[in-house]
């Protein structure tokens, strides 16, 4: 051993030697960091995964991928249904005119709606409010269910168009549905069947003419 | 707050609904928020006295439980009696319009009636 002394010695006070000393402490701590890190990098997504905001956000992600995936190329109709109840509420319609009690006389001399219904060849004429209420009929059986039906028809048409007031279907026989006015914050709306030649302005006025006759008749 | 009506144009209000209903409105009354009766139009034997005190009464319960869902008013209240009778209330510039409708009443026209001639109700 003592013969390996004035090596060591030589070895130990050598500049070059202690400089190469360094340089493998040096590499051998940047290994140890690099295994570190990496060990680090396994066990931190377990501990993060549970986090609610990035959970939510793969949530958010994975719905709507399927459904941009599997939406069909023909489904516009069913986008519109998703998108209806973000719209705000469908406020009162404007341009509805307001119907008030006619005081005088009437002129145009219809007793009922059936001498209205008649006069402008209409076969089945219903007055309805937004409640689904029948006001008045001529010719409508179950008048209460159909004034109910068409109030929920008028109010799923008003959530997609919220100015929605009318609606004319001509077959046979000419079948309108529409808004005659406002009474108060009360819409009464209408539907008319029947082969007439009248157009769907001359009816509405027709019809609030005859409801402000009808709300001022006091005899 | 209250605006200042005279009793005959409350009188004459109640008359020509009761008359514009086509008979459908079989008793119809004014009652003030107290459940004093200020006018009535009826063809039945009629104690405005007491419907008054049921009408403030059911009108203050009915104020109570809204407020209770943060809502501050109540524009109508419709109650349906025994026998398909409905007794109507609405509150109109301070005081409550109560009405009595015959049996199977046409509500649709009723409602239509009482909006037009009781659209002016404050808000």
């Amino acid at each position: 051993m003592d013969a390996f002394a004035p090596v060591f010695a030589a070895l130990f006070t050598n500049s070059f030697f202690s400089l190469i000393l360094s340089l493998i402490a040096l590499i051998l701590s940047i290994i140890a960091l690099i295994y570190s890190r990496k060990a680090v990098k396994k066990t931190v997504p377990q501990v993060q995964a549970p986090k609610p905001p990035e959970k939510k956000e793969v949530e958010v992600k994975a719905l709507e991928k399927p459904a941009k995936e599997a939406a069909p190329e023909k489904a516009p109709p069913r986008v519109e249904l998703l998108q209806a109840p973000a719209r705000p509420p469908p406020a009162e319609v404007k341009g509805i005119p307001e119907i008030k009690p006619k005081k005088e006389e009437t002129t145009l001399g219809f007793d009922s709606l059936e001498d209205l219904a008649t006069i402008i060849g209409m076969d089945s004429l219903l007055l309805f409010n937004m409640m689904g209420m029948s006001i008045e009929s001529y010719n409508v059986s179950e008048e209460n269910r159909v004034a109910a039906s068409l109030a929920d028809f008028v109010a799923t048409i008003r959530k997609f168009d919220s100015s929605f007031n009318a609606v004319s279907i001509e077959n046979d026989l000419k079948t309108m549905i529409f808004a005659v006015g406002r009474v108060g914050e009360m819409e009464v709306f209408a539907l008319s069947v029947g082969k007439t030649e009248l157009e769907l302005e001359e009816v509405r006025e027709l019809l609030k003419t005859y409801l402000s006759d009808l709300m001022g008749r006091t005899g | 707050m209250m605006t200042e009506i005279h009793e005959e144009e409350f009188s004459d209000l109640i008359d020509t609904v009761k008359a514009a209903s086509r008979g459908w409105i079989e008793a119809i009354a004014i009652i003030s928020e107290d459940g004093t009766p200020l006018a009535h139009n009826s063809e039945l034997e009629f104690n405005a006295e007491y419907v008054g005190a049921a009408t403030a009464a059911i009108c203050g319960a009915i104020s109570a439980v809204i407020e209770l869902l943060n809502v501050k008013n109540y524009r109508k209240a419709d109650i349906q009696l025994e026998g398909s009778r409905y007794l109507l209330m609405r509150p109109y510039k301070g005081h409550y319009i109560v009405c009595l409708t015959k049996q199977k009443p046409n509500l649709g026209f009723i409602n239509m009636i009482l909006e037009a001639y009781l659209s002016e109700r404050e808000k």
